[in-house]
């Protein structure tokens, strides 16, 4: 890391003033800001520059003015290079934070916002065989030229990077060629077998999916007995007190944003709620380029300036994993964490994680925070998904993560260590449920994950259509997943062991294949309780009925009152830690859970279908679902407790 | 955190605390059954009901029966399966004492545990799971195969559970509460009145601990968001509701899947509840009896009759009343939760013996002693003073004053002991117990049905024989061909019932129609079929109270 501005000057030019004193001089801030600036330093470390702009004393602007008459620099006067016949080969460029703006003869002028060391001057120098000349520019200045000079890298490591060096692992293709093959074979197959004998071929069909149900009913059931069992990773608050806020790295904060204008000045609020050195967070808006209304949305806000924007070029595919890696090239943070525009994180996660890395030891690379629901009690359909949630988070991923299996991730609030995610290469642009193919790369590499018990707080689908749009997309990233990871499955029974192999059919087969399954053996069963139709005890001979009864008559059970006891587990811890949130009420909805699967089943087939007719096609729900007067209205309704806002206030 | 040494120990006391309770109830209920060949009616029943499952004419899961709660012969499946190996498992019904046995020693488990667990103290824990199992009739029904035991010690967990429960207020307390009470239900039928009190207890307890766990809302910080004192008891309500939820939730649903594969598969979703061989219709018997008759809408001869029964049961629970009372702790919620659940079993005896529905055995009063024994660890919980008064608990204060209750209860147990000896061998108090004390009756039943299974085997070893297994499974459970046998579980045995001999029926055997064998099937059927036979059947042997007609084929007609 480069030197530190206002130190370097300090020990080195003695005759000018330090900055502090230089910024007072200039009237830029008053003698009270100073000592704040100066004391916030004593205990949280970091350049006194940063701190003045994160407690917004100081306009980015005005600090780097003064910066630049105190180190006897150059502005950055140009918004794009002008006469540049080289600019800097990417890498280079980032290694040393440095823009070629400007060529007169034999001079280089080099947009920085670190002044750099004599060393790195002559390795620039010695590249281009030109003198380099410095000019400073703020962060945001320098990253508008960033995106315009190195736009076509960015976006082509963005999107390309995985390709290239794990085609393996990567979505482009929905299907290889010999899945192809063998997709038609089954087909081909299935045609001859019904022709021959349509009676056979049913049965054997049946016998094959009723023992894959079995098989994924029971290893859930265990998953959750586990999950039971297990507690998430615990952090006292007594230890984040202790947190010596000086040694707190930079965390980078990544949050995707499209036509999302409305919940922009909550997003910030959230953020600035976090119990977390401003100066030391690297929170990056990742906007569209094209999504003007949100873009000039953040223009009226006042948004404090340790927040970046960036711009996301326009480019196919369109998804937001594209927009992360995007965000992710130029992140200052040694771990990042990615979060939608509506969450609303609980102040202190990012200690928690931090301090849940540091005791899990290295082979933990990504800790989940557990996501919940702040709009539970709205409707029906709320408070399904939140006791969804509820126990996917509570019951199941801590189950996953006591058996060692394959993660799927949730898709947001997953923090990393960012050298593994960028050793990962990040991502999957192509796939639509990046995390949960994130989840099965990092078990490849041998990575683990951890849960942490600290909860992101997001907004609940309120409206069946949106709710289906959305599992859709789940459902279809969980088939495209499953498709990239069995290629080759010996291969990956090789990579990742028989536990690992069957714990990612369980978790990333079994997710969209029960729900696809439900349907006809529901059909059934209604046709042989209403008509008797004689086919079909055929299809159910012996043990294979005794199988499909007690799933029928067990495994219904197992999975609502699993339901039923996990939502009223964290209704009741909820209460305590923050009242008001997750009503008991909800546990009431658990009971009619399978109506909810039923909507599962019509988003599963949709899935399929998009799959086959269109696998790329990012479906986002509008995040805007509600008028934005009903949004306070619904506060009101129910009356929940916002730690957050109450932090802020 | 407990001690990993510490914790094995435990778990090493624990097994052999089981497995030594097994191998006594274990002894003595070979004793009964093989050695004496006393085994009672409803035990053997139950085995025979598993072993159709697997070995009549027509193995079906639905065999096992729809008028008798199915876990008790589910859980003999297994054991019935060895039968080829060990035909004592079936004929003398064996598993059912394994059953039994295994249901006592569990109970002495979870009472041995729960001292341990709430009191501290693995003395008074094993002295109480001790005086428990060796009063005389839990150690019986600990050994002859009746499904009380395993119901009692449904009953017991589910205390226990509900009482930890009411300590730590944990979901998965309430949790296994509610699993053991839908296990109950799945064993006998007075799981229903159980459960209703319970359900009462856990409604009361919830809400007036609602209060605890929403405590959080009333410091929200005023302006929008606090929650207003109306919002705050919905809140409550919720509370309330979704723990009776959790609770009642498992046997909600048991007792719908009940009632649903009665309708599927019997053609009539209350057939358990009024179909011949119900208990409904078996109790009409009563009304010809004077004893019975006499209380039919007489609320005090119910009364009186029940105190004879009652009595020796209740002495611990008494014991711990008049302890409350001492410590002037009578009027509070948790004697009331104690009462409620003491007196839900025999509230429903009181209900059917007043109808005339019930035989009034004495083992349908003998619940409020396991349950006095599994409610005390938590009344006399060590719990510092801040943790009893959150808890809302009113458990005695001083060690002095649990001391006096422990010895208290432990006399009462001891009395109750001893007491049950002479209501046993009292022939109208308990006529079962007296009978299997004294062998006058049954026994003589025993013999007949083995002998007639035996003469079949001899006489006809693979003729198709009709009968019903409601009064035959004797027969059927001796029978070394039991696959020629058609019987009430057969689905075909309604038409070869109603037309014999266009069903290739060779024989049938008939009980005579006194008491409860007039709800045979065959009875049922051809009313005069014992006296007089019918055009078509001829008899061919006669024993004690049983007959066997011949079935002439349409041909020979």
């Amino acid at each position: 890391m480069a030197p530190e501005v206002g130190q370097e000057y300090e020990t080195e030019h003695e005759e000018t003033p330090p900055l502090g004193q230089l910024l007072l001089q200039k009237g830029c801030i008053t003698p009270q800001q100073l000592q704040a600036a100066l004391a916030f330093q004593e205990k949280s470390g970091g350049k006194l520059g940063e701190i003045l702009i994160a407690l917004d004393f100081i306009k980015p602007r005005d600090l780097f003015n003064v910066l630049a008459e105190q180190l006897h620099f150059h502005r950055a006067d140009v918004t794009e290079p002008v006469g540049v016949e080289h600019p800097l080969p990417a890498p280079l460029a980032r290694r040393f934070n440095a823009i070629a703006i400007e060529e007169h003869g034999d001079t280089l002028r080099v947009a920085v916002s670190e002044p750099l060391s004599e060393e790195e001057r002559s390795i620039l120098s010695s590249y281009t065989s030109k003198q380099i000349e410095q000019v400073l520019a703020t962060p945001y200045e320098l990253e508008r030229l960033w995106s315009q000079v190195y736009k076509r890298d960015l976006l082509a490591e963005s999107i390309n990077k995985l390709e290239m060096e794990q085609p393996q692992n990567s979505a482009t293709r929905v299907l290889t060629r010999n899945q192809v093959m063998i997709f038609c074979l089954l087909v081909l197959g299935s045609i001859l077998a019904c022709c021959v004998s349509g009676k056979h071929y049913l049965f054997i069909v049946n016998v094959v999916c009723q023992s894959l149900y079995f098989f994924l009913a029971v290893f859930k059931a265990m998953i959750i007995y586990r999950g039971m069992n297990t507690t998430t990773h615990e952090v006292r608050p007594a230890d984040i007190s202790k947190l010596d806020e000086d040694k707190l790295p930079i965390y980078t904060i990544l949050v995707p944003l499209f036509r999302e204008a409305n919940v922009l000045a909550d997003l910030v609020r959230h953020i600035e709620a976090l119990d977390y050195p401003k100066h030391k967070l690297d929170v990056r808006l990742l906007l569209e380029e094209d999504d003007t209304e949100t873009i000039e949305r953040a223009k009226q806000l006042k948004i404090p300036y340790y927040f970046t924007f960036v711009l996301v070029p326009n480019s196919h595919p369109r998804t937001k994993p594209k927009a992360c890696n995007y965000g992710l090239i130029r992140a200052r943070g040694d771990y990042v964490v990615i979060y939608d525009a509506e969450d609303r994180p609980e102040p202190d996660q990012l200690k928690k994680v931090l301090l849940t890395f540091q005791q899990a030891g290295p082979s933990v690379v990504c800790v989940q925070a557990k996501l919940n629901y702040f709009n539970g009690n709205q409707n029906l359909l709320t408070r399904w998904f939140t006791q969804e949630y509820s126990n996917w988070f509570g019951l199941l991923l801590p189950g996953v993560m006591a058996l060692n299996i394959p993660v799927p991730l949730g898709g947001t609030s997953n923090h990393f260590r960012m050298s593994a995610l960028k050793e990962l290469n990040a991502w999957d642009p192509y796939n639509v449920t990046e995390d949960a193919d994130l989840g099965v790369r990092l078990y490849k590499f041998g990575y683990q994950t951890a849960i942490v018990d600290s909860t992101t707080w997001e907004e609940a689908n309120s409206q069946v259509r949106n709710w289906i749009r959305q599992r859709t997309r789940w459902i279809k990233g969980y088939i495209q997943t499953w498709l990239v990871h069995m290629r080759h499955p010996v291969q990956l029974y090789r990579d990742i062991g028989g536990r690992g192999f069957w714990g990612f059919q369980a978790m990333i087969l079994g997710t969209p294949l029960l729900p696809l399954m439900n349907p006809p053996f529901w059909a059934m069963m209604v046709l042989w309780y209403a008509q008797h139709q004689q086919w079909i005890p055929a299809l159910f001979p012996g043990a294979i009925y005794y199988v499909a009864a007690s799933l029928l008559v067990l495994g219904n059970f197992v999975f609502v009152y699993s339901g039923v006891v996990g939502t009223y587990a964290f209704a009741h811890r909820y209460a305590t830690s923050n009242p008001g949130l997750l009503s008991f009420r909800l546990v009431w909805s658990a009971v009619l859970a399978p109506v909810y699967w039923a909507l599962m089943s019509i988003a599963a087939y949709r899935a399929v279908w998009q799959l086959v007719a269109n696998p790329f096609y990012w479906e986002k729900p509008n995040t805007d679902w509600f008028p934005p007067n009903s949004r306070t209205q619904r506060m009101k309704e129910f009356p929940c407790h916002d730690a957050t806002r109450d932090a802020n206030t | 955190m407990m001690q990993p040494e510490m914790r094995t120990r435990e778990v090493r006391l624990d097994w052999t605390v089981f497995l030594f309770m097994f191998c006594a109830e274990f002894a003595f209920g070979y004793f009964l059954c093989v050695v004496k060949y006393d085994i009672p009616n409803d035990a053997l029943s139950r085995v025979a009901n598993a072993y159709y499952v697997f070995f009549s004419r027509d193995p079906h899961l639905a065999a096992i029966g729809f008028v008798w709660n199915p876990l008790p012969s589910l859980a003999e499946l297994p054991l019935v399966l060895l039968s080829r190996l060990c035909p004592l498992l079936v004929s003398h019904a064996l598993a059912g004492v394994i059953l039994a046995a295994v249901a006592a020693a569990g109970q002495a488990v979870l009472i041995l545990r729960q001292f341990r667990k709430h009191l501290g103290s693995v003395g008074w824990g094993l002295a109480m799971a001790g005086l428990l199992a060796i009063h005389p009739f839990l150690f019986l029904y600990g050994a002859n195969g009746m499904s009380e035991m395993m119901f009692s010690f449904f009953l017991v967990w589910c205390v226990c559970a509900w009482t930890d429960w009411l300590a730590s207020h944990a979901v998965k307390d309430l949790t296994r509460a509610g699993i053991a009470l839908s296990l109950a239900f799945l064993t006998r039928y007075e799981a229903v009145a159980f459960g209703m009190a319970m359900a009462l207890a856990v409604t009361m307890a919830a809400w007036r601990h609602s209060r605890n766990v929403l405590a959080g809302l009333e410091t929200l910080p005023p302006g929008g968001h606090a929650w207003g004192m109306r919002s705050i008891r919905r809140e409550q309500r919720w509370y309330t509701t979704a723990s009776l939820l959790v609770f009642l939730t498992p046997s909600v649903y048991a007792g719908i899947i009940w009632i649903l594969s009665n309708g599927i598969i019997m053609k009539d979703p209350l057939y358990f509840f009024h179909s011949a061989y119900s208990n409904q219709s078996q109790s009409s018997v009563l009304q010809s009896t004077e004893e019975f008759s006499s209380m039919v809408g007489h609320p005090l001869h119910v009364m009186a009759f029940m105190a004879q029964r009652l009595a020796v049961f209740v002495l611990p629970y008494l014991a711990l009343m008049v302890f409350r009372w001492l410590h002037g702790r009578l009027w509070t919620w948790s004697s009331l939760t104690l009462t409620l659940l003491i007196l839900s079993i025999p509230s429903l005896q009181f209900v059917l013996l007043l109808e005339g529905h019930s035989y009034g055995w004495l083992r349908f009063f003998f619940y409020p002693l396991p349950l006095t024994i599994a409610w005390m660890p938590y009344e006399l919980a060590n719990r510092e003073p801040a943790a009893r008064k959150a808890e809302r608990c009113e458990a005695p204060a001083s060690r002095f004053q649990r001391r006096r209750v422990l010895y208290g209860v432990a006399l009462a147990l001891v009395t109750s002991g001893s007491g049950v000896c002479f209501v046993m061998d009292n022939a109208r108090l308990a006529p079962e117990e007296y009978d299997i004390i004294h062998q006058r009756w049954n026994l003589g039943r025993m013999e007949t049905t083995r002998e007639i299974a035996q003469y079949l085997d001899a006489h006809a070893p693979h003729s198709f024989i009709l009968m019903d297994s409601f009064s035959a499974f004797n027969v059927i459970v001796n029978t070394r061909n039991p696959k020629r046998l058609i019987i009430t579980s057969d689905r075909d045995f309604q038409a070869a019932l109603h037309n014999p001999p266009a069903h290739h029926v060779q024989f049938m055997l008939v009980p005579e129609p006194d008491t409860v064998f007039q709800f045979d099937a065959i009875n049922l059927q051809y009313p005069q079929f014992y006296a007089h036979g019918a055009k078509w059947a001829t008899l061919v042997k006669q024993f004690p109270g049983w007959r066997l007609y011949a079935v002439r084929p349409p041909a020979a007609r």
